[in-house]
């Protein structure tokens, strides 16, 4: 694939799907300056894998799929700068906070609690919240669906036990 | 507050984006990074493919000079070029095996996250096998040098050069390229073992999670 093509076709995914990276961004990296790397690091296999994308899925699913691989292999170790990444003052600027204004409390509240779950269930997390089958989880992640719903069984209990803890205080 | 609440208020973020991206910023990242490793993935190349042919073509000349000049040759004088090319020939075909089978090996795993969790781990044991197990280091580092120390022994001989003079030179440069050598490892172990090893734990920690195990 021409290069003018692959930036086309990823300008198109981006401006759609950005979300996407947004949520796996937030609920992977916790400073700002891991966001930013995080981001750049996803947006570049985001970029890389438009030649793989076939069209066996569809377009958001793919989008999770290459942004959560990504994150989950990102560590926060302090070498990911050395392994011939942009330095990060390059990279600064890339991504800006946008106003909180009219943003619902509850997706804070969310943030907060998947990222108190191990690295696997954040995935699974955020999967289960944007509204994917089982099914489509399991090819997701690679998990067997029976893994998937103990997972998802873990995160309500979680999620649960958690809301129950905060009414009683 | 049940599930379909939350779930319809995790959904709500796209009509209020966490960030705004600057995409000019962007683009010169992906294409700085993409260039950086178009580059690597070139300079490989050259050193695997473009290095040999010129080799054997400078073996080749040296063979020229050698049947063409009038000194007298003996077969230890046609051994020496042969045993270096030999050696580089050997030296490029087991980096080549090296990469193929990694690359097949890498090949056979899908897109899933376990997949890659388990691809990442086949690639950091092929970046430790390289300099761990001292079989591999031996393959890599040893028959280069014998290719340079075969070459310049050929061209002394078609000067003229006898070799009792000159010995100190090969002892010398035999002696610094173990040196080299025993430095890179030596630094390739210490990365293994500060950077490479804890990174697989860490995804050996999750694909027994993704097992759930």
């Amino acid at each position: 694939m021409i290069d003018s093509e692959r930036d086309r076709i990823f300008n198109e995914w981006l401006a759609s799907h950005k979300g996407i990276l947004f949520k796996v961004v937030h609920a992977y990296a916790f400073e700002h300056a891991d966001r930013q790397d995080l981001f750049q690091e996803i947006a570049l296999q985001v970029w890389r894998s438009v030649d793989a994308f076939r069209g066996e899925s569809s377009v958001p699913t793919w989008m999770y799929r290459v942004a959560l691989n990504t994150a989950i292999a990102w560590t926060r170790r302090e070498d990911r700068h050395q392994r011939g990444k942009q330095p990060l003052e390059v990279v600064a600027g890339l991504l800006t906070t946008a106003s909180s204004e009219g943003r619902d409390p509850r997706v804070e509240w969310l943030y907060r609690q998947i990222a108190q779950l191990k690295d696997v269930d954040r995935s699974v997390a955020l999967l289960l919240l944007d509204g994917f089958s089982y099914k489509e989880i399991a090819a997701i992640v690679g998990i067997t669906e029976s893994n998937v719903g103990v997972k998802i069984n873990r995160i309500k209990a979680a999620l649960a036990g958690k809301r129950a803890e905060e009414a009683e205080s | 507050m049940s599930l379909d609440e939350l779930m319809r208020a995790w959904q709500s973020q796209e009509s209020a984006p966490l960030y705004g991206v600057n995409e000019t910023l962007l683009r010169l990242a992906l294409y700085k990074e993409e260039a950086k490793v178009r580059t690597q993935w070139r300079v490989e190349g050259w050193v695997l493919y473009g290095v040999t042919p010129l080799l054997l073509a400078g073996v080749a000349f040296l063979f020229f000079i050698m049947v063409y000049d009038d000194d007298p040759r003996t077969s230890w004088d046609f051994a020496l070029p042969i045993v270096g090319a030999v050696s580089w020939l050997l030296w490029a075909w087991s980096i080549y095996q090296f990469r193929t089978t990694q690359a097949l090996r890498e090949s056979r795993f899908g897109a899933s996250l376990r997949d890659q969790v388990a691809r990442h781990l086949a690639q950091l044991d092929y970046q430790a096998t390289r300099v761990v197990r001292i079989g591999n280091v031996v393959r890599d580092s040893v028959p280069p040098v014998i290719c340079g120390v075969m070459l310049v022994l050929a061209g002394w001989r078609i000067n003229n050069e006898p070799f009792g003079t000159q010995w100190h030179w090969i002892v010398g440069g035999i002696a610094f390229s173990v040196f080299w050598t025993v430095l890179v490892v030596w630094l390739q172990r210490r990365r293994v073992s500060q950077e490479l090893m804890p990174r697989k734990l860490r995804l050996e920690t999750l694909l027994k999670e993704l097992d759930g195990r």
